[in-house]
């Protein structure tokens, strides 16, 4: 999946995937479809937001409103939608995603001072992989230990844990859509891994 | 597997964590007169107690924060969690099972 | 009853003993399968061993020491006897038990541990020899002896199981991690009641059984549940459960261990009861079960009687018999006794005569006789004995008839002369030992409980509930109870409502007491463990030879050792041994039982986690070009690296590793090279108090470092080690972008964290890793300047405006770059940053830029090679054990701050100048290739032990610049002083050379290259 894009740079932006993403159906395809649509989201801007311990309490606000996006305050929960996500990292610490478009970091410094807010943009160090479908929740049964049931992990909750054996934030984006975000030089193997345990539902590469 | 109790995360495996240490030992500060005992006890001095201990994990895949647990060393039960700094209530009632 | 008449038996005639109706078989579905190569036909619901019956085969295998023939004892996993080989090929499965395996169409079983064959095994002369082959026999006789090598092969090979495979497993094998409020293990009467209140009550219930279907105990028996047959009432519940979106039931589903924190694992067998798993299906499935709490609803093991030639086929347990009749339809035989010292044996007997199996006798060893059997004994006709014990059996490949005595009142003689009745069926019960498997695995002790002559489950360890059977309960009635009322507690405990359910009526009778019989008076082989053949006067010789302990016994003897890990044989042998110490068996206590309660295959285990997939692989950005431009790569960490490069403009290459690698260092000492340096550890470091946090972590001062340059610093450990290397920029007032070794990167970033969070969270940093975030390349040699300028045509990148040292942000055609001007390699270098996803473009850009210059790719090789030249350390000398002296970087020391390690960091010992420290090594004679890890010593002749003067931490076989091997390594201190050779020897490859010190810096010493 092509994540709408203007910047100059986009055709030179390559995903850690581009060579090993086969798209079509495989697996084991019930006459139901496909239990699974998995797909990469690229390319995104996502930036980590830290506010300083000193800051000014109305920054956050005034930052908030800026992007038009709320900064959750409770853990492990997002807010947001494709246009623009901020997810909860850990204290005083957020994830802002959207598909690339202009540069967020700019617009953000421009009028915060950089000891108040920290910026990192981490767009190219993390891969997203969209996971879509009603076998989501039991591939991601598959690869973590976390509670995926949907009464402890619905829409708008995300993780940080280990998936597969990886280093992973998991976004429930909806009952069934979730955003994975895994570091740029694993995704290969990721994706290698994702595929074989959702090869028994059947999946669909868009 | 122990399951650790992230005070921000939530319940989570242990392999989300990396064991850091003792977490009953103090640095000593800066500004103290060179004291030798007490840098080498910081350093190199440890009890291996039987019943509980506290110790010092990380959410290393998930918060990234520090996090005091706990533990019976004996029944590897975890008594309780919470931030580095935060004291924790060690009464015989972590013992007790209700039901 | 006929005495003293003995039939023949006949192994050859085998005889159908299916029934005409009855049990839970499909009839319709036949299904064949071979058995030793043998054909036969079983139906739908049969278990190999059932399907074996039916079919009259009665000898399934060979006993593992004496290599006595042996029947199917047992209908469930704790079969002690019939283990058989499944399967062939690759998927080919020894020592499964055929009272466990589902019936499946073309079924493939072997018998084993018999040799050529099962009528006709040459070993079992060891049962003729068995006097001599008591426990530790082969301990005794041959240990010690020399040649015990020689005699282990044949040794191992007479006593055994069957052979595994040597083939890859051709089957994929999954994981799953479950959460649930109440996991219920066993999915039998116990377990089904605490399913229903737990899932009416809305708790997420897992529900687990090894079995095809629920039902436990109660597929095998005729009880009735409110005047119906009982699987009306488990059909009722089953499907109430299954309209419940939050309980799970999981058949075939084994639960096996109990760890801490209430995590129980078990495995799902996904398609073991199928030919073979189905297209993009796993064979068998792990789960990982995470419950607040647990009910153990594990139910029971029956136990066999200990008297003399108690493991003929036809010997069967008592619920075994009547299982097969009841489940299987099939007749275990045709002329049955029944010995029992409870009112097991009556249930089997009444089972048995209602399907018209002559039942001769039972035997009961008890005094009491329970009254309320009377009237369907006289209806049926069986007669009763009392106070005797079968004495003795009779019949080598098949039972044929039993001896029948009366005991003593002491229990220690038998009074009468026995007589002989003729049988083919001989079903025994020595009472029920509760599962409590599961119980001790999560920590908890079980207890003696002289009732039920049996341990059970005794203070709570985690939150595992025993229930019903399991809990030394074995009354349905009891069972059914106790499965709901522990259930209503617990979903009260979890705050949910309790739900009512009403326990249906049984039509049980009373029990009368169980008096314990541990063993029958009499002189043959008395088997307590069938699997081991372990008997009972080898429990009687560890007692006389001291092995009194039940730790010790186990191991002397090996019982409980096979794979049924003593589930029928455990308690038996210990209540022997407690006769024998004339002690109470609890004082005698039992082993620990540790997981696996049932054996599971390691595939399960390893799950996706084989092969490529055992060790996740890190790529860098430019991975995909490397290896489609003849890179070798090699593993660093779970990075790969390209090693070095193959040139491709021929095909094949003429290169090999030596030469490509001379090459590449050529290519960069006198034109330029390009090397990715991606996985080198990075970090942003932000925050007003960046420079102070820098100050404390590095030993050298970084207050007056300049906003666009980078420094070169170390950190110590608290304990005044070094820990790390690297440079630190300086990118803007608060901003720092900071490098660390590839290896130590995640370390790194911990260590600051834990700083940050845990000893100075006063001061206002903030560290991220950018690792993934930056591909990396370092454009290295004379010439790099030129291709840079080339890349950046507007810009002015000479010595005065991009000093040594120096970082800029540079737009390279649209893309942010960060580059620092700082080397590795000894030469003029820059190190290329770009977001990774223009990592690939960039580094091909590069490469067309400095075309011109013949640039080249170079490795990690030729990299090191470099290093190594120049004098650089890195993670061979950063081997946690060196002090900044000893790697000669004790200019570094700042003075005039605390860092981490200062205070330790000038202990004695640390300041030893007799300390070895980094020096260079070349070879005496010039070629000789010096092993990294060679320790160095005065003398290589001397006879060990020699002092140690140092090591060789890294070796370049050749440094093309030189043109002769180099190293580095550490020589005393001493040593350097006094002597100017040494010796390197490397005992494990018979090597020694001797090594000329030198300078570490073996090129540019004045780093003259770096700076113009």
């Amino acid at each position: 999946m092509t994540e709408g894009n203007t910047n100059k740079n986009f055709l030179r932006r390559q995903s850690a995937l581009a060579h090993v993403i086969n798209y079509g159906q495989f697996g084991n395809v019930s006459l139901n479809g496909p239990g699974l649509f998995i797909c990469e989201r690229h390319p995104l801007t996502i930036l980590q937001l830290e506010t300083a311990k000193s800051k000014n309490p109305q920054t956050l606000a005034e930052i908030s409103n800026l992007l038009n996006v709320e900064f959750p305050q409770t853990n492990n929960t997002c807010h947001g939608d494709d246009e623009r996500r901020s997810l909860w990292l850990g204290p005083n610490r957020w994830l802002i995603v959207e598909p690339e478009r202009d540069c967020l970091q700019t617009l953000i410094k421009t009028k915060f001072s950089s000891s108040d807010v920290f910026l990192t943009d981490l767009s190219h160090g993390r891969s997203t992989v969209r996971l879509k479908g009603r076998e989501a929740r039991e591939v991601l049964m598959k690869g973590s230990g976390v509670d995926w049931h949907l009464n402890s992990f619905g829409t708008d909750h995300c993780v940080h844990t280990k998936l597969f054996d990886l280093a992973a934030t998991v976004d429930c984006r909806d009952i069934d859509v979730f955003d994975i975000y895994i570091a740029r030089g694993f995704a290969e193997d990721f994706w290698d891994i994702l595929l074989d345990s959702a090869e028994e539902f059947g999946y669909q590469v868009d | 597997m122990l399951i650790i109790n992230c005070p921000l995360c939530g319940p989570r495996d242990h392999a989300e964590f990396t064991y850091i240490g003792d977490a009953t030992k103090n640095r000593p500060k800066s500004d103290d007169i060179s004291n030798d005992d007490a840098w080498y006890d910081y350093v190199y001095l440890r009890d291996n107690p039987k019943g509980l201990h506290e110790e010092l994990w990380q959410h290393s895949f998930g918060c990234r924060c520090f996090v005091k647990v706990v533990r019976n060393t004996v029944t590897h039960q975890i008594i309780a969690t919470g931030m580095p700094k935060e004291d924790l209530i060690l009464d015989e009632k972590g013992f007790e099972r209700s039901v | 009853m006929k005495k003293g008449s003995s039939e023949v038996f006949s192994f050859k005639s085998r005889r159908q003993q299916r029934l005409d109706d009855g049990g839970q078989i499909n009839r319709l579905e036949p299904i064949n399968f071979t058995f030793d190569g043998k054909k036969f036909t079983g139906f739908e619901g049969d278990t190999l061993a059932s399907a074996l019956l039916a079919n009259g085969v009665r000898l399934v295998g060979r006993s593992f020491k004496y290599h006595r023939p042996r029947g199917i004892y047992s209908a469930g996993i704790e079969e002690p006897n019939a283990l058989v080989a499944l399967r062939s090929g690759d998927r080919h499965e020894p020592n499964t038990r055929a009272t466990a395996v589902e019936l499946f169409p073309g079924l493939e079983a072997k018998s084993q541990n018999r040799w050529p064959n099962l009528l006709l095994d040459y070993l079992q002369i060891n049962n003729l020899l068995s006097p001599f082959l008591s426990a530790g026999f082969y301990y005794k006789t041959f240990m010690g002896l020399p040649g015990w090598h020689f005699y282990e092969y044949f040794i191992r090979k007479a006593a055994g199981m069957g052979d595994g495979t040597k083939f890859k497993d051709p089957d994929k094998y999954d994981k799953k991690h479950m959460h649930c409020d109440i996991l219920i293990v066993g999915g039998g009467p116990t377990g089904i009641a605490a399913a229903v209140t737990a899932g009416r009550a809305g708790a997420r219930v897992i529900l687990l059984d090894n079995h095809p279907t629920l039902g436990g105990q109660l597929n095998g028996e005729l009880f009735f549940l409110d005047e119906k047959p009982a699987h009306y009432w488990i059909e009722k519940c089953v499907e109430e459960l299954d309209d419940m979106e939050h309980v799970t039931i999981a058949t075939r589903t084994s639960a096996f261990g109990y760890y801490d924190s209430d995590v129980v694992n078990a495995i799902e067998s996904v398609s073991d009861h199928l030919p073979e798993p189905p297209d993009y299906q796993c064979r068998q499935r792990l789960w990982q079960i995470r419950a607040k709490r647990v009910i153990l609803a594990t139910g029971a093991t029956e136990r066999p009687l200990v008297f003399s030639n108690n493991d003929r086929p036809g010997v069967m347990l008592a619920s075994a018999a009547r299982r097969y009749v009841n489940q299987y339809a099939v007749r275990p035989g045709n002329k049955a006794v029944i010995f029992t010292n409870n009112d097991d044996g009556y249930k089997t007997a009444f089972d048995l005569a209602r399907v018209g199996i002559e039942v001769v006798a039972v035997v009961d060893s008890r005094k009491k006789i329970p009254e309320h059997f009377e009237k369907e004994l006289n209806e049926k006709e069986i007669e009763v004995i009392p106070r005797s014990v079968v004495v003795d059996t009779h019949g080598y490949f098949g039972l044929n008839s039993v001896e029948i005595g009366t005991l003593s009142q002491d229990g220690k003689t038998i009074e009468s002369n026995p007589f002989i009745v003729s049988a083919d069926l001989l079903a025994v019960s020595g009472g029920w030992s509760p599962n409590v498997h599961l119980y001790c695995h999560s920590g908890g002790k079980p207890v003696y409980n002289d009732a039920v002559e049996a341990f059970v489950p005794g203070a709570l360890s985690q939150n595992g509930h025993s229930a019903g059977a399991a809990k030394g309960s074995f009354s349905l009635n009891d069972c059914l109870h106790e499965g709901h009322d522990i259930a209503s507690t617990l979903v009260k405990a979890l705050n949910f409502e309790s739900a009512k359910q009403i326990i249906p009526e049984t039509n049980e009778k009373n029990i009368v007491p169980i008096e314990a019989l541990w063993r029958v008076p009499g002189k043959g082989k008395k088997f307590v463990d069938l699997q081991d053949d372990v008997t009972e006067s080898d429990i009687t010789l560890a007692h006389r030879e001291g092995y009194v302990s039940v730790e010790h016994l186990k191991r002397y003897t090996t019982l409980g050792m096979g794979t049924d890990q003593g589930k029928t044989s455990n308690l038996n042998g210990q209540a022997i041994m407690a006769q024998e110490k004339a002690e109470p068996i609890e004082k005698i206590g039992t082993t620990t039982f540790r997981p696996p309660y049932t054996p599971i295959t390691m595939g399960t285990l390893a799950g996706r986690d084989i092969g490529l997939s055992y060790k996740h692989t890190r790529r860098s950005a430019m991975h995909n070009w490397h290896k489609q431009n003849g890179a070798i790569f090699v593993e660093a960490g779970q990075w790969l690296r390209p090693q070095y490069y193959l040139d491709e403009l021929e095909q094949p290459s003429k290169e090999n590793m030596d030469t490509a690698i001379n090459r590449e260092v050529q290519t960069v000492r006198t034109s330029v090279g390009l090397v990715d340096v991606s996985t080198l550890g990075k970090i942003d470091i932000q925050g007003k108090d960046s420079a102070e946090f820098l100050n404390r972590v590095y030993t050298n001062g970084w207050t007056k470092l300049p906003i666009g340059k980078a420094r070169y610093g170390i950190m110590l450990r608290e304990d005044g080690l070094v820990f790390d290397d690297g440079t630190t920029s300086r990118l803007d007032e608060c901003h720092y972008f900071m490098t660390t070794t590839t290896s130590n990167a995640a370390a790194v970033l911990s260590h600051m964290e834990y700083y940050l969070q845990v000893q100075w969270p006063d001061l206002d940093v903030k560290v991220t890793s950018v690792t993934e975030q930056w591909a990396a390349m370092a454009l290295a040699g004379p010439k790099s300047r030129e291709v840079l300028s080339k890349l950046l045509p507007t810009r002015n990148v000479d010595n005065e405006s991009f000093p040594f040292m120096g970082v800029r942000e540079f737009d390279i055609e649209g893309v942010p770059a960060r580059i620092f001007r700082i080397s590795f390699s000894g030469e003029l270098s820059y190190e290329i940053n770009v977001p990774a996803d223009f990592g690939e473009f960039i580094w091909q850009r590069v490469l067309e830029v400095g075309r011109t210059y013949n640039i080249r790719p170079y490795g990690t090789e030729a990299m090191g090679i470099m290093r190594i030249e120049k004098g650089h350390v890195a993670g061979p000398e950063l081997d946690g054990r060196m002090t900044a002296a000893d790697l000669g970087l004790q200019k570094l020391l700042s003075t005039k701050k605390d860092f981490i390690g200062s205070k330790m960091m000038d202990r004695e010992g640390l300041k030893d100048k007799n300390r070895p420290r980094l020096v260079g090594l070349i070879p005496v004679d010039k070629t000789s290739r010096v092993k990294s890890g060679a320790i160095l010593v005065k003398d290589p002749t001397l006879a060990p032990p020699v002092p140690k003067l140092g090591h060789v931490s890294s070796s370049a076989y050749l440094s093309p610049t030189l043109g002769h091997p180099i190293s580095l390594g550490f020589v005393s201190g001493d040593i350097i002083e006094t002597s100017k050779k040494v010796w390197a020897v490397s005992p494990l490859h018979n090597e020694s050379h001797e090594l000329e010190i030198t300078d570490p810096i073996f090129y540019d010493q004045k780093s003259e290259r770096l700076h113009d």
